[in-house]
């Protein structure tokens, strides 16, 4: 992701090399801990802190037992679920779920825009429904789904075993499944179209 | 046919990393589906999450920030203020010496004198000089009254002899 020598400059004291470690990934890390924390503000904050960390520690840092994005990824889930920890975790009604979008999605609506807005809400719906399954299985799912890791991976960095990361992910899934069929019966009694064609075919 | 698998199970092989064989699966058509629905159940998670990180407005990289917790407020920044801070703190001395080193602002109505509630009219006075030297009183008033021409001189010396 980063040029070595970069990292090497910036281990140096270099601020330039500094500054373009940070820009580098700053979008990612934003990203990744909005996903961790639902809140703008929170995850910029948290990135800012861990980057000081980073930038401090840099000296630490070795490229042989990984990237720098895997040893930002560490710091910045760590310190994503101690924020957390510390706040009241967001609530988001089962109605808001219901509202907005449904469980079942048509994988071949690429070319059909109203199929595609339906898609839409339906991703909205799994990521609210996501909201709502328990903190473990979604920090686990986060790191298997949108940051494509391994469970080895996911286990290092949410600091237990592989098995357990491996459990995680399936519970969440479960968990995330059941809130989605449930929204989709409580919304649609008649029957989703997609779902009846499906069902149909 | 034997049991069904248990819907953590078919999560669990649904995203195992190396599927294990399972021989009820390979037959039970039941158990393919969950398993095809999980599948499809985590790209459509994958879909969400990359949805909702990119919807997500990016803010500006806050870098000189970063410089200043970093280096303990050595920042660019953090010499601007402290160079604002300074200018202020020498405009506030000058502006303190040019108004200690300028003459008190006169107040147009404080400048003249009280305007008196009646005006004193001049006494006739007296020479005297007994002693060599001469010596003014004021001539007491004629009943109670003082004179009241002002053409009266308030001294009068007389030529010695």
């Amino acid at each position: 992701m980063v040029d070595e020598r970069i990292i090497h400059d910036a281990q140096r004291g270099d601020p330039a090399a500094q500054r373009a470690l940070y820009e580098a990934h700053y979008a990612a890390a934003f990203r990744l801990a909005y996903l961790f924390l639902q809140n703008p503000g929170d995850a910029e904050e948290v990135v800012q802190d861990a980057f000081v960390y980073l930038l401090r520690n840099l000296d630490r840092y070795d490229g042989e037992k990984g990237t720098f994005w895997a040893w930002l990824r560490v710091t910045l889930v760590s310190r994503c679920r101690n924020k957390r920890r510390r706040q009241q975790p967001p609530l988001v009604s089962l109605e808001g779920m219901e509202a907005t979008g449904r469980f079942l999605v048509d994988p071949n609506a690429a070319n059909d825009p109203a199929r595609a807005l339906e898609n839409r809400g339906a991703r909205r719906a799994i990521w609210q429904a996501l909201q709502q399954v328990s903190e473990g299985a979604r920090e686990a799912i986060i790191l298997r789904f949108y940051e494509g890791l391994a469970y080895a991976d996911i286990a290092r960095i949410l600091d237990c075993s592989p098995e357990a990361a491996r459990a995680r992910v399936a519970h969440g899934k479960l968990q995330l499944r059941r809130l989605l069929d449930e929204g989709e019966e409580r919304r649609a009694p008649q029957g989703h179209p997609v779902e009846t064609a499906r069902a149909a075919g | 046919m034997d049991k069904h698998l248990t819907e953590l199970a078919l999560a669990h092989i649904a995203d195992a990393e190396s599927p294990p064989v399972i021989e009820h699966l390979r037959s039970c058509r039941e158990c393919q589906r969950a398993v095809g629905e999980y599948r499809w159940l985590q790209g459509e998670i994958t879909a969400a999450l990359k949805t909702e990180a990119k919807a997500i407005p990016l803010p500006r990289p806050r870098w000189w920030d970063l410089w200043e917790r970093l280096h303990g407020g050595r920042g660019p920044a953090a010499a601007t203020r402290r160079l604002f801070a300074a200018a202020g703190i020498a405009m506030l001395i000058c502006s303190l010496l040019v108004a200690w080193s300028l003459p008190t602002p006169v107040n147009a109505s404080s400048a003249l004198p009280p305007k008196p509630l009646s005006i004193p009219l001049p006494a006739i006075v007296t020479a005297d000089n007994e002693l060599g030297h001469v010596t003014a009183t004021p001539t007491p008033s004629q009943s109670g009254r003082q004179s009241p021409s002002t053409l009266t001189p308030a001294l009068t010396l007389y030529p010695k002899p």
